[in-house]
């Protein structure tokens, strides 16, 4: 995989994401995130992507606490992507330590 | 897997998975291989470096013939085949026509998945990177060492569009199709291009993607491009991608569009 390659898919998983997104200030959170993927050094992907996870994990809890489970369903599926995307890619290495942020 | 034994999913198996597996090739496939050519070490051993690589600059076809084979006076920009002078799209393109002009130059795999193969052959291939030339030097009105934006998915048009940039010594910055129209603002302001080549939609992951909502964005916030190659609205199904770009390369004048801030010519010429 190129780091071209790496960087534009991590992009467009954030921009599915941005797109489930319910919250206006999430939304702006995945922008911002968005935008570092495209920016940053290629080198620096491995945390934009653990950070997206996190945030990720975080819509969902927030989808469930709403009863929103369509919105869930969505977030969650994304997740999942975003998840393969990093393992396959080599930037999620140590997955030991990606655990949900809620019980 | 027997009785007890826990499911695994692909992500789990994905996680342990690790490329480290040795393959020998066989014996068929060694003996056609190009580094199995008898002398090969000896040609190509250090002490008839670098003069050996002239073998391979005569594969090619010269302009004009270069007269140092490396120049390595100021390090690190160490320079190949100094004095020469050659056209990356006539060596990539024209010199074939004469033996292979009815020959796959390549074979685009499109989306979705049901549809064809689509093979350009290098008459096909000649005709499109001509057309998409004269498109930019033309309406764009591009010159050698201009600089032209792509934000292009994996499309026949992407290449020809490449090959037209390097028959006019036009420089290309290709920007990722997945990026968003910021980025891709971001670096057509980076590298002072003026023309950005876009498409209208393509399919990705068997979804229909709307890419001309990112081409609209890209030139917002920048000194924005001249122009704005774009692909007419159609459905870019896999034999319809390639002829809507195709048709934009065809220098249908309506089929470029400017932003708001630019300043077209008066009177486009196309051909």
């Amino acid at each position: 995989m190129t780091t071209q390659y790496l960087m534009g898919e991590l992009s467009l998983i954030l921009a599915e994401l941005q797109s489930v997104t319910t919250d206006r200030s999430a939304a702006g959170d995945v922008a911002r995130l968005r935008r570092e993927a495209e920016t940053t050094p290629p080198s620096a992907l491995a945390p934009i992507i653990r950070r997206a996870l996190a945030l990720t994990d975080a819509l969902c809890w927030t989808s469930l606490t709403h009863v929103d489970s369509p919105a869930f369903g969505r977030q969650a599926a994304i997740a999942a992507e975003l998840f393969e995307f990093g393992v396959c890619s080599g930037l999620l290495n140590d997955t030991k330590t990606l655990r949900g942020t809620r019980p | 897997m027997t009785t007890g034994e826990q499911q695994v999913s692909e992500t789990q198996i994905a996680v342990h998975w690790r490329e480290e597996g040795y393959y020998r090739p066989s014996a068929s496939f060694i003996a056609q291989a190009n580094s199995a050519a008898p002398g090969l070490r000896e040609r190509f051993s250090e002490d008839r470096f670098p003069e050996c690589f002239k073998e391979y600059a005569d594969l090619l076809n010269w302009d004009a013939y270069w007269h140092t084979t490396l120049d390595t006076s100021n390090p690190p920009f160490w320079k190949w085949f100094v004095g020469g002078r050659l056209n990356a799209c006539y060596n990539c393109v024209d010199r074939h026509l004469a033996t292979d002009r009815n020959k796959a130059a390549l074979i685009w795999v499109p989306e979705p998945e049901t549809d064809a193969p689509v093979p350009i052959t290098y008459q096909d291939l000649y005709v499109r990177v001509n057309e998409f030339a004269a498109l930019l030097k033309d309406f764009c009105g591009a010159q050698a060492g201009d600089r032209v934006t792509f934000h292009l998915p994996m499309v026949p048009e992407l290449p020809v569009a490449m090959l037209a940039c390097a028959r006019l010594g036009v420089i290309h910055s290709e920007v990722f199709g997945g990026f968003s129209g910021t980025a891709c603002g971001d670096r057509i302001a980076d590298s002072g291009s003026h023309i950005l080549i876009t498409m209208d939609g393509y399919y990705r992951n068997g979804d229909l993607t709307d890419h001309k909502a990112k081409g609209d964005e890209a030139p917002t916030g920048t000194t924005g491009p001249t122009w704005q190659a774009t692909a007419p609205s159609k459905p870019p199904t896999a034999t319809s991608a390639s002829s809507a770009a195709s048709t934009t390369s065809s220098t249908s004048p309506d089929t470029a569009s400017a932003p708001k801030n630019s300043n077209p010519p008066a009177s486009p010429s196309t051909k």
